[in-house]
Parts: C-alpha cells; sequence; structure tokens
C-alpha cells in the first residue's frame, strides 16, 4: 500500500521521549510534527491542516480537544488520546476521540496500526463515495425497470416477487454449497437487484404485444424474444464509461440470457446447461413461476402445485436441475410469497436485522478472557461465548451476530484462519471483526486487516476501553444497517405508490407520475417568484422518453428554467434524462450565465458519453426584480414570445448544436427583455411534430396562431391550451412523443405591503412601472399615485393598526386598472366618513379626491379586512396633447 | 423623485420659490424648510413656481395651505403660478385655495402683481382678503 503525498501527524507534547517513540512508530507511514505546547499546537492544527492528531490525556490535552471542536476548521480532524492508566483512558473516551492508545507501556506497532486505520479511513471516505454512486445507480437502474414494468403488469409486484424468489434460490443454493464457485458474496448480494432489470428491453415493444390476449402471431413472439439483445444492449449503453461493477455483469447476464433452456432450446443464443449463467438459470425458474402463479394476460392464475408440476415437468429441459431441486427444498417461502401478494398488503418481504439488542460473539479460547470480555461488555450487548475457533464459526453462522471479538492465537484454528473462513462464508463475509491480541509485532496489524478486521483490543484488557472500541463497531454497524433499511423503504415506497396508482387501472399514469415525479410541480408557486409566473407540463408518450423541464431558484434569488428533449426513448433515454436533470441542478447552482450552465453541462455529459446520446435543451435564467431574461440554447427549438396584446412570434438567434456530443463546443447567451404580461414559451418538438390521422405536422404556424390568440393569459393557462391544442389535433391517437413545454410569464399583478410611509416611493416607482408598461398616461399614473397616497395614509392613520399595514395590489382588467387596498384593522368605511373642508382645520381633503379621481370606489368589510376596491380607466385630456393609451 | 425646492430673492419684496419633483407627505418638511428661511417681513410676496412640480397630494395641499395663512397673517401673500394640468385638477378638487391666486402663467401673475402696485401707490392696503 502507497501513502502518496506523505500524511502530516500532529503530536502535542513537551516530552522529547515521546516524540522520538512517536517518530518511531510512524517511520515511512506519516511525518510528524512536534507542538510542545497547547497554544502552539492549536494555532499549527489550524494553519497545516494534519491529517491526524495525537494528544496527552491530561487535562491540558482534553482542553486542546474542546478548543479543537469549537473550531470549525479543526472539529473534524481525527484525535487520537495517548492515555496513561484506566482512569484517565476513561475520561479520554467521554471526550469522543477516534481512538486511544495506552501509553503504560507504549506499544510502538499498536500505535502504528491504529494511526494506520484512521488515515486509511480517510482515503476510505473517497471509496465510500464510489460506492454511494454505484448504490445510486443502481437504485436508478431499478426505478427505471419499474417504470416499464408498470405498463403491462397487473399487480403491480411482479418485480418485487421476483427479487424475492431469487433470493430464496440462491440462499438455498449457498446453504446446500451447490455451484459454490458461481455462489459469491457479490452473487448473494446483487442478484435480487439485478433480477429486476431483466425485462428491461420490453421498452421499444409496441405495448399491444405485450398486453395481448391470445396467442401471438410469430412475427410478434420473434420481436418479443428480440428484447432480450435489445436489453442487454441498452443496458451496455447505460453502463458505458462505469468501471466493470459486480452487478452490471449480473444485470447483463440475466437481461440477455434469462430466456434460455437448460436443454439449448432457448433464445437468443440457444446456450445449453452450464453455459448458462447461473444468474440467469435462477431468474429463469423464478420469472416462470410468477408468470404461472399471476393472472396474464393470456392465462388465469395457477395455484402454487400446479405451477409446481410444471416446474417440476421442466427439470432438465427448460430448468437447471439443481435450481429445481433448489426452489423445492424452499418451496413453502414461494408459496408464502403468491399468498401475501394475493392480499396485496404485503411488506416487501425483505428481511432486516430488526432485533432489539445487538449481539457480540467473543471466541477465545482463555476461559479468563471470556470472564474478562463479559464483564466489560455487561449490559452493552447479548455476549455469546465459544472457546475454540470451529465452534465459533458454528455459532457465526447460526447467530449471524452484530460483531465477534476474536482472538488471534488459539490452537487447532487461529484467529485469522477463522477470520478467512467467516470471510469466506457469504452469510458471515459482512460481520465487523475485532482482532484480540497480545501479540507486539508489527506486521501482524497488516495480516489482520487483509482479513477484514475493523479493530484492536490488546491484552490486558482495560474494560472502558473494550467498551469503547465495541461500541464504535456496533454504532457503525447500526449505520450501515439504517442505510440498508433506507434503500428498502424507499423502494416500498414506490411500490405502495404504484400499487395505489394500479387500483385506479390506469397504466399509464403510473408511468408518467414516476417520471414526473423527478420533476418540480407544474405550477410554480414560490413566494420568490413575486409577480412573475412560470408553469409547465410534461406529457410522457407510451414509451418512456427523455423529455424534461426544470426550475430552481439559485441561492442568489436568480430563477433557473429549462426545457430539454433528450435523443432516443427507451430506458437509456430516461435513464440520460436522469443525468442532465441532476447535472443541471448541480452545475445550476455556480453558473454565471446559461450559456456557461450548459458549457459545464455540456463537457459533463460529453466527456462520458461512448453511447453518443444527446439532448437539446433549452436554458434560461432570470433575476426576477428586472426584466432581462438571459437565454442559451443547446440545439432546441427557438422559444415562442408572447407579448400582452400578441401576435406571438419566434425568439430567433444563432444557438449551438446540441449538449453530450462535443465536449468543447461553445455556446451563447441571448438576452430577451420581457415586457410586463409578456410571456416565453419554451416547448420540445413534441409540439410542432405532433401528427394527426391524415399524417399532417402540427407545425410552426399552428404554434404561433394558437399562443397568439391566448395572448394576455396566465402562465398556467397557456400551458393547458397548448397542450391540448397537441392533443385536439392528434385526435385521440396515441402519442408518439413526449410533450414538454414550460411557460415564463412577466407579471402584471402586483402586490406590496405598505405598514411605513416611508415605503411609499418605492410602491409609487412600482405603480408608475406597471403603469408605464401597460402604456398609460402620466395623468392616469399621477392620479392613481395621488389615490394610492391618500388611501395607504389614511389607513395608517386610521385603522388603529398601523403595524399590520395595508396591502396594495394593483391589476389590469379589460380597459381599467383596478387598485385593492386590504388592511387588518378595526372596521372602517373611509367612504362614510364626513368630509370635512374648511380653513381652520385643514384636512378630510384626501377622500375627496379619492372620490374625484377614481371612476368607481367601493368599501367592503371582509372578514376581518377593510377592502377597498377602486376602479379607474384612462381619460380624455383634452387639454393636453395626444398620449399613447391603453388599447 | 423628492422635492426640490430652489429660491430667488429679489429687492422689490418679492420671493420666488421654484418647486421640482413631487410634492407628497414625505415631502412636506423640505418645502417647510425652505420656506421658514425666507422672512415674511423682508419678501411678504412669495410666489411658487409649479411649473416641473409634477405631483401633489393632499399632504402637499396642506403644507401649502399652512404657508400661506402663516404669511398672510404677517400681512404677506403666496401666490402659486403655472402648475401642470394634474397638479391643477387637484386645487380644482379641494378648493383649499383660492383659484384666483393660482396663475396659470407668469404674464398672468405679473398683470396681477401690477394691479397690486397700484393699489399700494393709490394708499390702499397690502392684504385683499
Amino acid at each position: 500500500m502507497t501513502f502518496e503525498p506523505p500524511r502530516a501527524v500532529l503530536l502535542l507534547s513537551d516530552s522529547p521521549d515521546r516524540a522520538d517513540a512517536v517518530r518511531r512508530a510512524l517511520t515511512d507511514l506519516a511525518d510528524v510534527q512536534v507542538a510542545g505546547d497547547a497554544r502552539l499546537g492549536l494555532a499549527q492544527a489550524r494553519s497545516t491542516h494534519p491529517d491526524l492528531l495525537l494528544l496527552t490525556a491530561d487535562a491540558s490535552g482534553l482542553d486542546t480537544r474542546r478548543r479543537l471542536q469549537e473550531d470549525a476548521r479543526t472539529a473534524t480532524l481525527p484525535v487520537i488520546f495517548l492515555t496513561a492508566g484506566e482512569e484517565q483512558a476513561q475520561q479520554a473516551w467521554e471526550a469522543e476521540p477516534s481512538d486511544c492508545v495506552d501509553t503504560e507501556p507504549l506499544r510502538e506497532s499498536d500505535l502504528r496500526a491504529r494511526v494506520k486505520r484512521l488515515l486509511n479511513r480517510s482515503e476510505g471516505a473517497a471509496h465510500q463515495r464510489l460506492e454511494e454512486a454505484t448504490v445510486s445507480f443502481v437504485q436508478a437502474l431499478r426505478e427505471m425497470a419499474f417504470l416499464n414494468e408498470a405498463r403491462n403488469d397487473k399487480s403491480g409486484r411482479h418485480l418485487e416477487r421476483l427479487s424475492r424468489y431469487c433470493d430464496l434460490l440462491a440462499g438455498e443454493l449457498a446453504r446446500s454449497g451447490t455451484y459454490p464457485k458461481q455462489v459469491t458474496p457479490e452473487f448473494l448480494r446483487w442478484l435480487a437487484s439485478a433480477s429486476s432489470l431483466h425485462d428491461i428491453g420490453q421498452a421499444p415493444t409496441p405495448d399491444s404485444i405485450l398486453s395481448k390476449s391470445g396467442t401471438l402471431t410469430s412475427q410478434e413472439f420473434a420481436d418479443l424474444k428480440d428484447h432480450t439483445l435489445r436489453g442487454a444492449a441498452s443496458l451496455e449503453r447505460a453502463s458505458e464509461g462505469r468501471p466493470t461493477e459486480p452487478f452490471l455483469e449480473i444485470a447483463l447476464q440475466i437481461v440477455r440470457s434469462h430466456h434460455e433452456r437448460w436443454d439449448g432450446s432457448g433464445y437468443p443464443q440457444g446456450l445449453k446447461g452450464e453455459e448458462i449463467p447461473l444468474a440467469a438459470r435462477v431468474v429463469a425458474l423464478a420469472d416462470v413461476y410468477d408468470a404461472l402463479t399471476t393472472t396474464r394476460p393470456y392465462k388465469p392464475a395457477w395455484s402454487p402445485e400446479r405451477a409446481r408440476e410444471a416446474l417440476l415437468a421442466g427439470r432438465g429441459s427448460q430448468f437447471d436441475p439443481a435450481v429445481v431441486d433448489a426452489f423445492l427444498a424452499c418451496e413453502r417461502a414461494f408459496a408464502d410469497c403468491v399468498d401475501a401478494s394475493a392480499t396485496a398488503s404485503a411488506p416487501l418481504p425483505r428481511s432486516l436485522s430488526g432485533r432489539g439488542r445487538p449481539r457480540v460473539l467473543v471466541v477465545d479460547d482463555a476461559p479468563e478472557n471470556i470472564h474478562v470480555l463479559l464483564h466489560a461488555l455487561n449490559g452493552l450487548c447479548d455476549v455469546l461465548a465459544a472457546t475454540n475457533g470451529e465452534r465459533g464459526l458454528t455459532l457465526a453462522r447460526q447467530v449471524r451476530p452484530d460483531l465477534i471479538l476474536l482472538d488471534v492465537v488459539m490452537n487447532e484454528l487461529s484467529g485469522y484462519d477463522v477470520a478467512a473462513q467467516l470471510r469466506a462464508d457469504p452469510d458471515t463475509a459482512a460481520i465487523p471483526v475485532i482482532f484480540v491480541t497480545s501479540l507486539d509485532e508489527s506486521g501482524d496489524e497488516q495480516r489482520g486487516l487483509a482479513l477484514g478486521a475493523v479493530d484492536y483490543i490488546s491484552k490486558p484488557f482495560h474494560p472502558e476501553l473494550v467498551r469503547a472500541r465495541v461500541m464504535n463497531q456496533l454504532e457503525l454497524k447500526s449505520h450501515r444497517d439504517h442505510l440498508e433499511e433506507e434503500v428498502v423503504r424507499r423502494t416500498e415506497a414506490l411500490l405502495a405508490a404504484s400499487a395505489r396508482e394500479q387500483r385506479l387501472d390506469s397504466e399509464l399514469r403510473v408511468a408518467s407520475e414516476l417520471q414526473l415525479s423527478l420533476l418540480p410541480p407544474g405550477l410554480c408557486r414560490d413566494a420568490r417568484l413575486g409577480s412573475w409566473e412560470l408553469a409547465a407540463s410534461l406529457q410522457p408518450a407510451r414509451a418512456v422518453g427523455g423529455d424534461l423541464y426544470d426550475y430552481f431558484f439559485t441561492e442568489d434569488g436568480t430563477l433557473l428554467f429549462a426545457c430539454g428533449d433528450v435523443s432516443d426513448k427507451g430506458a437509456a433515454a430516461a435513464l440520460f434524462m436522469v443525468r442532465v436533470h441532476a447535472l443541471l441542478r448541480t452545475l445550476g447552482a455556480s453558473s454565471r450565465s446559461p450559456a456557461d450552465l450548459l458549457k459545464s453541462l455540456n463537457a459533463a455529459l460529453s466527456a462520458d458519453n461512448p453511447a453518443g446520446m444527446f439532448v437539446t435543451l433549452m436554458c434560461g435564467m432570470v433575476r426576477l426584480d428586472g426584466d432581462e431574461v438571459r437565454l442559451a440554447s443547446a440545439g432546441h427549438e427557438p422559444p415562442v414570445r408572447v407579448p400582452r396584446d400578441g401576435p406571438a412570434r419566434l425568439e430567433q438567434w444563432e444557438g449551438s448544436g446540441a449538449a453530450g456530443l462535443w465536449p468543447d463546443a461553445s455556446f451563447q447567451d441571448h438576452v430577451c427583455r420581457l415586457q410586463p404580461g409578456e410571456a416565453l414559451v419554451l416547448y420540445t418538438d413534441g409540439v410542432p411534430e405532433a401528427l394527426n390521422a391524415e399524417g399532417q405536422a402540427f407545425g410552426e404556424e399552428r404554434l404561433l396562431h394558437e399562443l397568439s390568440a391566448l395572448a394576455g393569459g396566465t402562465a398556467e393557462r397557456l400551458v393547458a391550451v397548448l397542450t391540448g391544442a397537441v392533443d385536439t389535433f392528434q385526435q385521440g391517437l396515441e402519442r408518439y412523443d413526449d410533450v414538454a413545454t414550460l411557460v415564463l410569464k412577466r407579471g402584471s399583478l402586483n402586490r406590496v405591503l405598505v405598514t411605513d410611509p416611508d415605503q411609499l416611493d418605492e410602491l409609487q416607482g412600482q405603480l408608475a412601472g406597471a403603469l408605464g408598461g401597460w402604456g398609460y398616461s402620466t395623468e392616469m399614473t399621477h392620479d392613481l399615485q395621488l389615490i394610492t397616497e391618500e388611501v395607504v395614509l389614511n389607513v395608517l392613520e386610521h385603522s388603529g393598526a398601523p403595524e399590520l399595514g395595508c396591502q396594495v395590489e394593483w391589476r389590469q382588467e379589460g380597459q381599467v386598472v383596478i387598485l385593492l387596498f386590504c388592511d387588518r384593522g378595526t372596521p372602517f368605511d373611509p367612504l362614510a366618513a364626513e368630509a370635512k373642508v374648511n380653513d381652520d382645520e385643514p384636512g378630510g381633503w384626501g377622500i375627496p379626491l379619492l372620490q374625484a379621481m377614481a371612476d368607481r370606489v367601493e368599501y367592503q368589510r371582509d372578514g376581518d379586512c377593510n377592502l377597498l376596491r377602486v376602479e379607474r380607466g384612462e381619460r380624455d385630456f383634452s387639454a393636453e396633447p395626444a398620449k399613447p393609451t391603453a388599447h | 423623485m423628492s422635492l426640490e425646492v430652489e429660491v430667488f430673492k429679489n429687492d422689490n419684496g418679492k420671493a420666488r420659490v421654484e418647486l421640482s419633483g413631487r410634492l407628497d407627505a414625505g415631502a412636506t418638511k423640505t418645502l417647510e424648510g425652505k420656506l421658514k428661511e425666507i422672512d415674511h417681513a423682508v419678501h411678504p410676496v412669495q410666489v411658487l413656481d409649479l411649473s416641473n412640480l409634477e405631483y401633489i397630494s393632499s399632504a402637499g395641499l396642506r403644507a401649502l395651505f399652512q404657508a400661506r395663512r402663516d404669511l398672510t397673517s404677517h400681512g404677506g401673500q403666496l401666490l402659486l403660478v403655472k402648475p401642470q394640468p394634474q397638479v391643477r385638477k387637484v386645487f380644482e378638487i379641494v378648493k383649499a385655495l383660492p383659484v384666483d391666486e393660482i396663475f396659470k402663467s407668469e404674464q398672468e401673475l405679473d398683470a396681477y402683481l401690477e394691479a397690486i402696485q397700484q393699489r399700494i401707490a393709490s394708499g390702499d392696503g397690502l392684504s385683499d382678503s
């Protein structure tokens, strides 16, 4: 193992002897820096970022530990305490260090092993991220499989049962020792998940074939057979560029060969006997069993007994005899699964270690050691003991403990031998092992690590230290279990949702719901939108496709939106879409402009895209306190601008090609200023390319015509009417392509809450902006500003609750402007108040002004609100030269 | 946009005050402060030029009303000249200030002041209301 660049360990100690000992222990492992006092040590820890800190567990060391934790720069730095005596060890562990090492005496090999373990852990973090990426990739693949399945599975649980059957068969094969070379830990871990993908190649198969009752024609049968190869190809495409992973290998074997038969009469390759991968042989049986015991378009459900007879009849011809035997051994569990499934409310049949207290197995051939360990672990966990290696292995297999404490030196089987056997057995391979050792030879820890030891405890034991180390490991294990549970819970939730939809007997809805669940809601209700509106829609075609829309706010309040279309259809396209979606979210947050975003998105996609998939994408960014929408296009359809009073027109500029193909493609920003009430419509090619029964396309002209008629409408209405128009045009024909639309509209509805007269200036400015935008004269603006000032000041003065303020809203209705004033003060009708105009008591002029300036004023007490509605249209200012007026 | 007030004084007892911008509730303090700087005894006639005043609200009217009352109580006179139509409309609606003291043009104002000069010359008092 190489350690490059050299790791830095910082030791806080004023003892030269201690420093020398530590340097010796860590020779070639890490650079040791020494700080002679706490102040220097803290400063050094903050500035040089060592990988690890060694502290003496005295009062000063504990204080230093506290200071490190309080400082964000050093809070996560791993710390090992050097302890002297049990009391100090106990105090040290309470400060929650990464580890402790006893110094009475300091054993250099022990220190070295522990430092190494912690240094490796930070390397491990990177490895763990890779692992997480794999898990989420597997999750994505499975979700796609469920999505596919939702179309042709009435019960909605085919894949779930299939996974369960595979689990049962694999477990039985492992128990009986059948095919030991093929039943590896990887096989056991991934088989069930991978089985979900077995029919992934069905995506492009016409649904009429999949759901057909009665006999298939030979052509249809050939098409159906073809799906194994298509599935394998699409899975290969989706996984290209990833390092070889056991999951993908197993999944490929299953997808390609699950229709092969033992006697060589299957398809697509006609493989025979053990030429067929074991995973495919297992899935073949599980798949047929499930098909037989559930209702399919072409047959009713068979009883488990009848299904069993059928499988037996195929033993040695259709199925691997050993797999049939495994089935017979656990047939009861299969039948239970059918029954549970029939009641439809069965939980996901996957067992987890849901028991309460953790179990620890101690394997040691010295009774006094067992006694000390039992004592040390008392109350912490259930302890089982074995006095020799053989017995330990048996117990481990039977009870599957959460942790094993394993003595290294034992007669007959040594601790290393036991560990090796535990690792080799899939049932026990994942159980963490702590070695108990009195050896003091460097090099031993290497051997232990290679065998998967997670920690060491040295004799003689400090009970506190034993407890702390065991606790540490049990907690880690519980985290791992929790993670696994979370995956199961999410899968379950997905299935529950799909089952709910199934009851509505709408397969299409399940598929679209699942795809839509990735996207934000069709109507954005985020308060940050202010007066802007954003609505979107995605109507998936029958075959799962790759259109998407998205919108979100970046940290500085910029709204980012996008509409895109992935090439191709089917699972691979949908997966690519998931990737584009994720990239938009991650890269969007840090991009300065849409072109910038497309550039980095394109670079990311094309760096890892040997299958040559691509996406056309229209991205936009807008700061909602302005009117400037910046757009950039990657080979996407030009957006349509719909001014408040029409006509709609294409917003065209020189764009770039699709993203995902050329890593150094460049993209340009295009600025588009929206007037109040003006909308920008993004759409995918599913709109202009929609075909009617006569084979005519919807086309650009029709698109512009439809949108012109909607000028001034809300964003929601534009989306609804446009998608409706496309549907109507297709006259009930099955949708051939996804249809995605996104409409961004600069608002013509404005609302402000005023709690202080000082806010009036800003409000008047906004009002003037809106009225100017709508094309009203300066006189109209003056009069409406006057009305606003009079009413707002009146409310703040008389409502009795100025702190609640007065809400002002303005909008345009036809040819008039409506001002709405709302406050939560005491009931007060300003119109009923006596107008006082006299020289001695100046005042009361506001209301007469209001009444003279307004065309209509209405007061209403609405719940706990005073509501004043003012209506005003353009007037004829004959004394003035003609001004532009609202249409 | 806020209110700007500029004061021009001459030796004939006349001060000319140009208002520009917006005379709303928030701007009345500005106006009051500027008018206070004019000595009533030295400049009893104050002419407020409204040609650049774009906006006036009831609070602004109130400030003008009080300034006028203050000046007349000291024997002076406050005159308004050249309001923009939207501002004139506000005066007309409220009728708080005599409309005959609001002049559409400089000529109208000069004629008015001329008449007053003649009245003074013929021994009448300055105050006419």
